[in-house]
């Protein structure tokens, strides 16, 4: 319970900022160099995970520690969706944020990773409302929105600020057994909808 | 973020465009100033080539559909 304040702190520290995704050191090295708050080190670009196709995995851990190295900021990396031995391993060898990604191939249709059994904070993509607060239940520390990734289009990212933003401010004008009856069909507890 | 969002995640776009220092600089410059259109202009000059990017309709396949 306590490592989800200090998680939500770390989050809140790279409040403003840029994170940027780069694939190999020198990339690192000029995204610090630019002002990033963080990198996020993966092996392919999401805009190339398109272009090849196949299946998406989380990057070999040799490519993590050597972005690492190269940085003083803090480095994030990519697990597939819920796969907890991916976050394992991710957690093991010291990255600062995971990511429970919807680039990568998702491992489980069914469960994200039970967030709240790590000590590394986790980021997670969310469309809505919905989503945003289950990936919070589950112990995500930070949400962005998902966006459409690789595209370098904006239009899906802006619909889901847009619709999270809306979301809570129609919820929060609403008669408190409308929000409870909300958090039932969305499965998140009421408390945290509050 | 003038729409609300507290930071910014940036994915293909600097390293697939013709100048990723630059751009990443002017990236950040935008986010920390996102409303000031003075400065917003000053860190819009000479960025190079973008990255191509698709339209949404040519998709294959829409990332942001899994996980529910």
């Amino acid at each position: 319970m306590k490592r989800i304040r200090v998680n939500r702190g770390l989050a809140k520290m790279l409040k403003g900022g840029c994170i940027m995704d780069v694939t190999n050191e020198k990339q690192a090295k000029i995204a610090e160099k630019s002002g990033a708050v963080a990198v996020m080190a993966l092996e392919r670009i999401p805009a190339d995970i398109r272009k090849d196709g196949g299946i998406a995995r989380m990057s070999d851990p040799s490519l993590i520690k050597k972005i690492m190295k190269e940085v003083s900021i803090p480095v994030m990396a990519k697990v597939r969706i819920g796969h907890f031995a991916e976050a394992q391993i991710l957690e093991e060898i010291g990255v600062d944020f995971i990511d429970e990604s919807e680039v990568l191939t998702p491992a489980d249709n069914e469960f994200h990773i039970n967030k709240i059994k790590f000590k590394t904070p986790f980021v997670c993509g969310a469309v809505d409302l919905g989503q945003a607060l289950r990936r919070i239940n589950e112990g995500a520390s930070m949400i962005r929105t998902k966006g459409e990734a690789g595209t370098g289009n904006i239009i899906e990212a802006v619909k889901h600020i847009r619709t999270i933003n809306s979301e809570l401010q129609k919820l929060k004008e609403k008669e408190i057994d409308i929000q409870e009856n909300w958090a039932r069909k969305e499965k998140i507890p009421f408390s945290l909808l509050k | 973020m003038q729409l609300g969002v507290e930071g910014v995640f940036v994915g293909s776009g600097i390293f697939k465009s013709s100048n990723p220092l630059k751009l990443a600089k002017a990236i950040v410059q935008a986010t920390t100033y996102f409303n000031d259109p003075n400065k917003l202009a000053k860190a819009s000059f000479n960025l190079g080539k973008a990255m191509k990017g698709n339209e949404l309709s040519e998709l294959k396949e829409r990332y942001a559909s899994r996980g529910k």
